[in-house]
């Protein structure tokens, strides 16, 4: 789990924000828990609209 | 410096004819002024050649490691940053504490070799080098020259937080002073970078890893990089043999996979000696990676540099109860 703590300060770093990446728990049993959160992953995702790296480089980025 | 190089020959020379060791891991001589080389002497004679200069860069414990299957003993010397190197070895069981004498050296910085040619021509002979404390006096046949510590200094060694190695068996010199605050390190440079917001960071890494040419040279420097058969080079990509999830091929994706897969591979572990940026080829600013997980780490688990102490847990390894567990 300590991989995941700082996976996400890592991901942070390179521009990604928080909100793409997600760690759940979700048992075999637990199918409808399962939808639900793939739903709610990937409304969040579209509202985030893609991700912009790669376009950012096109322009020549910053920094 | 002069009385550094002295003991060292000396002690070099009396290890090697009592046969204490097999090898003395060292410095010699470079190919121009600002140059030293790693040496390797086996008898009397040759411990004549080594020496020590601010123009000692390489971290020469990685060395230790192609000795690793053999029984003989060697010596090896150390800076306080290399020294770090030394205790992880021990700790990760990748070199007997028995199998290794470590001549450590209390080091004043290390002067930055591309300033220094600005002033010195390459090939003038050097012949001594004195450590005035907040100055570098260096006499060559060209003449004499003085060099400020605080305006040629490597930048590693402009902060530098422990120049007396961490582990000696013989120590060639006075131990340094190193005042109370500098002792723990402040992350300057890392908090600058996270300040950034995404977008910036973003752009930041995709420029570096752009020219990244997967050369592997800062794996092949790095002492906290110890496996004998890296993931990065297997006759078909991917330890299922058949899953190509990182090609070869040098691509900004691809090199995103591999440095952020190699950061992981040395957290805990990455001394932060400076090597992979000191060898990168184009440059990439390697310690600011590393360096971001030696911050962060300490921040979510307490643990500091790697190194510093042996015995200091691995933190990817181990667990407490007061860890963070947001998902759960």
């Amino acid at each position: 789990m300590r991989r995941y703590q700082l996976m996400m300060k890592v991901l942070e770093q390179f521009g990604v924000e928080k909100e793409r990446v997600r760690l759940e728990w979700i048992s075999a049993a637990e199918g409808s828990k399962f939808a639900q959160t793939v739903k709610e992953f990937t409304d969040q995702l579209r509202e985030l609209g893609p991700f912009k790296q790669k376009d950012e480089v096109a322009a020549g980025g910053e920094g | 410096m002069k009385q550094i190089v002295d003991r060292l020959r000396q002690e070099a020379a009396r290890l090697l004819a009592a046969g204490d060791v097999a090898m003395v891991i060292g410095y010699a001589k470079g190919t121009d002024v600002a140059r030293t080389t790693p040496y390797f002497a086996t008898n009397e004679e040759e411990a004549q050649n080594l020496t020590w200069n601010p123009f000692c860069t390489n971290n020469l414990v990685k060395y230790l490691l192609d000795f690793r299957f053999e029984d003989t003993k060697l010596a090896v010397v150390v800076k306080g940053c290399d020294s770090k190197g030394i205790n992880r070895l021990i700790y990760d069981r990748q070199f007997p504490r028995e199998r290794v004498v470590v001549l450590g050296v209390p080091c004043g910085g290390l002067l930055d070799r591309s300033k220094v040619l600005a002033t010195i021509d390459p090939g003038a002979e050097l012949q001594s080098v004195e450590d005035l404390g907040q100055e570098f006096v260096v006499r060559t046949d060209h003449g004499e020259f003085t060099f400020a510590k605080e305006q040629y200094l490597l930048p590693k060694c402009a902060v530098c937080r422990n120049p007396n190695p961490v582990i000696s068996d013989v120590l060639l010199g006075e131990e340094l002073p190193v005042a109370e605050e500098e002792k723990s390190d402040t992350f300057d440079d890392i908090v600058e970078m996270e300040a950034l917001d995404p977008a910036a960071k973003s752009a930041f890494w995709d420029r570096h890893f752009n020219r990244c040419l997967r050369c592997y040279a800062c794996r092949n420097v790095c002492p906290a990089c110890n496996c004998r058969e890296c993931a990065f080079e297997q006759a078909v990509p991917g330890w299922q043999q058949e899953a190509c999830w990182l090609s070869k091929k040098a691509s900004v994706d691809n090199n995103y996979t591999f440095h952020l897969i190699r950061m992981f591979d040395v957290t805990g572990r990455c001394i932060d000696c400076g090597e992979c940026e000191r060898v990168c080829p184009v440059n990439i600013p390697l310690r600011k990676l590393y360096r971001k997980v030696i911050k962060d780490v300490q921040e979510l688990f307490g643990d500091t540099t790697p190194g510093l102490n042996i015995g200091d847990g691995l933190p990817l390894t181990s667990y407490r109860k007061e860890d963070p567990e947001e998902f759960m």
